[in-house]
């Protein structure tokens, strides 16, 4: 049976065959239905509209902020006048903020691309937070023409006037502040081979010229000497010079690099250094995280160790070239830096769990160490000894290839927060922190 | 009326006068009036950033306090049906509609015919494209494939924007173009602002069939471009636009519809007023547009499965999903890739029309009530296997199999739609009455939605045909008269329906209320 279902007038007794009339009065009510407002009348209704108005007043300045924007593209045409329509020259503001220390303000001037060789020279500037001023000139270059080879170099010179100093050892030692003047070139170069597997081999040369003091006034923490002998902390007082020389060589067989869901990263180096006006010592460390997804896709399950260490013969090495522990990428519940030895060495069971398209969610736990040999360290009764976790969540912002974000509320030694753009790496800034 | 006459002279029918009349005793409106000149409106503006910023993060902050409640709609006629409007027109809801028509559409030029000069560009940016005359001086706007998906887009709006067309809402005109590289010429006007080099980046994702270039020739439509449908109120230049927008069915009821064909990018710019006529003269058309990301599109274009299920921005999922710490197995995850680079991830198994959702909160969807949704649903119902197949077969498929895939999930998903929405009504239709009663069609039952039931009017039970058809006698008596009736079936009893109607030598509904 067909069935013509709407038979708007025909069959249905009229004479007339259908009427006109405008818009909103076609239902001929001779009485109409009551409760023709949108909203409700009820009590109940009366306070969430309240509330509603109380959330809108709220949200005012933010939505005339987004309007703003959206109108006058007011960021797109602020960007102009410190990036131009190419985005290859700039010069823009930046802002980081590091628990513990507060928040670094600054600006950064680069140049992309103006040989033709992708190659990159950035200039940065920045004060605040644990920085009292900091100044960097880099050169990367990439593929250079057109081959895997890359080569990267960066002068700095900074002057920090809180840096975390809370003794050598596992020892929950009284926190206290230092100053520092340092100098430091980094050279690196290599081969990056790959797209979806990636492979890196290259090597650097790391020089450094620190000296140290007292912390600035303002410091949130008694200075180190009122809390230290500063005489009997290796490098303090005389500052040093060091040249070290590592190869490196890592392996990333991720399947993706935003949110991943299988894969290991596998990253080693190892060398010497120098001491200028003292011995030689060897540095080295490894790294490994396996990413594997057991039940649901999006579900990824990460287990990291790392180690560092170093070795002297004459146990005078500096102690900011010490390995350490604390901080975003090294042991998460404690301060950046906490503890400091020859070696260090961390787990880190983590769990990432999708949340939206571009957000996921993390929690973990992490345990590290240091020690001053490897007996401590994995001796007889060292897994029980002087161990610290830390365990906390977060939530991480990724695009589609990279991670954008990551804030982590972590426990350990009190609670800290973190943010950060990485998914544990923990040699990530070895050559710029050294 | 045949059926009619085989009722049981006895019924018991036992009907109440209604003590106020509610509809007025006047002839059925079919048609608004709301084509009367008007002076030329200005193009409204829309800010995309501030809009989805808008409906995304800050209303649904507002509306957890202050949801807008849905009341009834009040474009629709005393039977509950639209009359023909600038927003709709009645097409398979009221009759036939014949293949040919459907796949005709409003395209009454066709495909364009090369070689195609290039007079506008939008490069750059998710949907590059540009306006081009054909060599009959007809412009089109021209819209490619994805790379990761061939074929894909430009076979969404072939198809769904005839399907639409077809269910009475005024779509743009689109159809699959192939032309070569060397048939397309840039005007000199666009000297140095779009040149070769541009157009062949452009090109370059753009799926091909031999030296031919696939892509999306959209007729631009006529008359003078006035901006998207506002999401609330009215238009304040247009005295023929009446009713709310936020209680307009002809919008609210676009949810049944594109939960059906996944049609997630639902948003002001996808919705387009034309002034047609001459300045003073003329009055606005309301068209819908850009149908590319329907279907399996979006999800594809945004390599997204939640697409269709959330929110770009869902405060309510992401915080149950933040806490239930990835042990919550969301619908979306249980999707599976056809395999069809063309269809994606469409399909049926994980779809629930009532728990479908738009990529960015699009209000009046949102305040559709259920005589809406019936009123969607049974024109949905109206589409059969013959002219989906039809219709579907215009997205020119390179797979054959996907192309019957394709069919096989709208007819799927049309059930689906069938079942969500024809009984949360009575879903009573096509009713007669004679001198002898009323008789109708139990529309759940006749699209094997349902397989019981039984009429009752005022409490007495009537069978049900099993191709749905209902008979019942009514009290005939001068005045005006309202039956309440329902269906009762095994599992649940549909809500009452109330027939108003006068009674009398020639008996005639003046009103239905769902």
């Amino acid at each position: 049976m067909a069935i013509a279902t709407v038979q708007i007038a025909s069959g249905l007794g009229h004479a007339d065959p259908g009427a006109v009339a405008p818009d909103g009065e076609a239902r001929n009510y001779e009485v109409a239905p009551e409760g023709e407002s949108i909203y409700g009348e009820s009590i109940v209704r009366g306070v969430g509209t309240g509330l509603g108005w109380v959330v809108r007043v709220i949200e005012a300045p933010f939505r005339g902020v987004v309007y703003v924007e959206s109108r006058w593209k007011t960021l797109s045409k602020g960007r102009t006048l410190f990036v131009n329509a190419a985005r290859t020259f700039g010069f823009v503001p930046t802002a980081t903020y590091s628990s513990g220390f507060g928040v670094t303000l600054g600006a950064k001037a680069f140049l992309d691309n103006y040989l033709g060789q992708h190659e990159n020279v950035v200039l940065t500037a920045k004060t605040g937070g644990s920085v009292e001023q900091a100044y960097q000139a880099l050169f990367d270059m990439r593929h250079i023409g057109g081959s895997p080879v890359y080569f990267t170099t960066r002068v700095r010179y900074e002057t920090n006037d809180n840096l975390l100093f809370a003794g050598i050892g596992n020892g929950m030692d009284e926190k206290s502040r230092f100053s520092q003047t340092r100098f430091l070139t980094v050279a690196s170069t290599g081969v990056e081979l790959g797209k979806e597997t990636r492979f890196r081999i290259g090597g650097s040369a790391i020089y450094n010229d620190r000296s140290f003091g007292r912390a600035g006034s303002d410091s949130s923490e008694p200075s180190i000497e009122a809390v230290y002998d500063t005489a009997m902390i290796p490098g303090f007082d005389a500052g040093f010079r060091n040249l070290e020389l590592t190869g490196d060589v890592s392996l990333d067989t991720r399947d993706n690099r935003g949110a991943t869901q299988n894969g290991t990263v596998i990253k080693a180096f190892a060398g010497g250094g120098s001491l200028v006006d003292s011995a030689d010592y060897m540095h080295y460390g490894a790294e490994a995280s396996y990413f594997f997804t057991p039940f649901w896709p999006g579900r990824t399950f990460i287990t990291r160790i790392a180690l560092e260490g170093v070795r002297d013969k004459d146990k005078d090495m500096p102690f900011t070239e010490l390995p350490r522990l604390g901080g975003a990428g090294l042991l998460r519940g404690y301060r950046t830096d906490q503890f400091r030895d020859d070696l260090a060495a961390i787990g880190t069971l983590e769990y990432h769990y999708p949340i939206m398209a571009f957000l996921s969610g993390d929690l973990f736990v992490e345990a590290g160490k240091v020690a001053d040999n490897y007996d401590q360290l994995l001796g007889k009764g060292a897994w029980s000894n002087d161990w610290h976790a830390g365990y906390g969540g977060g939530l991480i912002v990724h695009g589609r290839d990279s991670v954008k974000l990551r804030i982590d509320v972590a426990y350990g030694d009190g609670l800290n927060f973190y943010f950060s753009t990485d998914v544990l790496d923990a040699f990530r800034k070895r050559e710029t922190e050294l | 009326m045949r059926s009619l006459l085989l009722l049981p002279l006895v019924v018991g029918a036992c009907v109440r006068p209604a003590t106020q009349a509610r509809f007025a005793d006047k002839p059925i409106v079919v048609a608004t009036d709301d084509e009367r000149p008007i002076a030329e409106p200005k193009e409204s503006t829309y800010y995309a950033r501030f809009y989805l910023l808008d409906k995304l993060a800050f209303d649904p902050l507002v509306e957890v306090f202050d949801r807008p409640q849905s009341k009834p709609a009040l474009d629709p006629n005393a039977l509950d049906e639209l009359p023909n409007s600038t927003w709709f027109t009645n097409r398979i809801g009221m009759r036939d509609v014949g293949i040919d028509e459907a796949i005709q559409a409003n395209s009454d030029d066709g495909p364009p015919q090369p070689p195609l000069t290039i007079v506008h560009a939008k490069y750059g940016g998710g949907n590059p494209g540009f306006i081009a005359t054909d060599a009959r001086g007809v412009k089109y706007l021209f819209k490619f494939d994805t790379k990761q998906n061939p074929g894909q887009q430009t076979a969404n709006d072939a198809i769904v924007s005839r399907i639409l067309w077809t269910a009475g809402y005024n779509t743009s005109a689109e159809s699959i173009a192939y032309f070569r590289r060397d048939e397309l010429t840039i005007a000199s006007k666009l000297s140095g602002k779009f040149t070769a080099k541009h157009l062949d980046a452009m090109l370059e994702e753009a799926t091909m069939r031999g030296e031919q270039i696939r892509a999306t020739a959209s007729r631009l439509l006529d008359g003078k471009p006035k901006g998207g449908w506002p999401l609330y109120g009215t238009r304040d230049d247009d005295p023929n636009d009446r009713v709310p927008h936020e209680r307009r069915r002809a919008i609210r009821g676009l949810r049944v519809f594109n939960a059906w064909l996944n049609h997630t990018d639902m948003k002001i710019d996808n919705t387009l007023d034309m002034y047609v006529g001459a300045p003073g003269e003329g009055h606005i058309v309301h068209y819908l547009i850009d149908f590319g990301e329907a279907l399996g599109g979006h999800q594809s274009e945004n390599r997204t499965l939640s697409i269709g299920y959330e929110y770009a921005f869902d405060y309510k999922q992401s915080l149950k999903a933040m806490f239930a710490f990835g042990l919550w197995h969301r619908r979306w995850e249980l999707q599976h890739d056809t395999g069809w680079k063309e269809v994606g991830y469409f399909g049926t198994g994980t779809f629930d029309p009532t728990r479908w959702k738009e990529r960015y909160p699009y209000a009046p969807l949102h305040l559709a009530d259920r005589a809406d949704e019936y009123w969607a649903a049974k024109i949905v119902m109206r589409f059969d296997r013959p002219l989906i197949t039809a219709l579907v077969h215009q997205g020119e498929l390179v797979d054959a199999g996907a192309e019957r895939y394709l069919v096989e999930t709208l007819l799927a998903r049309r059930e689906a739609i069938g079942r969500a929405y024809l009984d949360e009504v009575t879903p009573y239709d096509n009713i007669e009455l004679s001198s002898g009663g009323v008789c109708g069609v139990d529309l759940a039952r006749h699209y094997g939605i349902a397989t019981d039931g039984q009429l009752e009017v005022d409490g007495v039970a009537h069978p049900i045909d099993a191709d749905g058809r209902a008979c019942a006698a009514l009290s005939m008596a001068p005045g005006y008269h309202v039956a309440k009736i329902r269906i009762a079936r095994k599992k649940h009893t549909t809500r009452t329906l109330e027939v108003h109607y006068i009674g009398g030598d020639e008996p005639r509904v003046v009103g239905l209320v769902r």
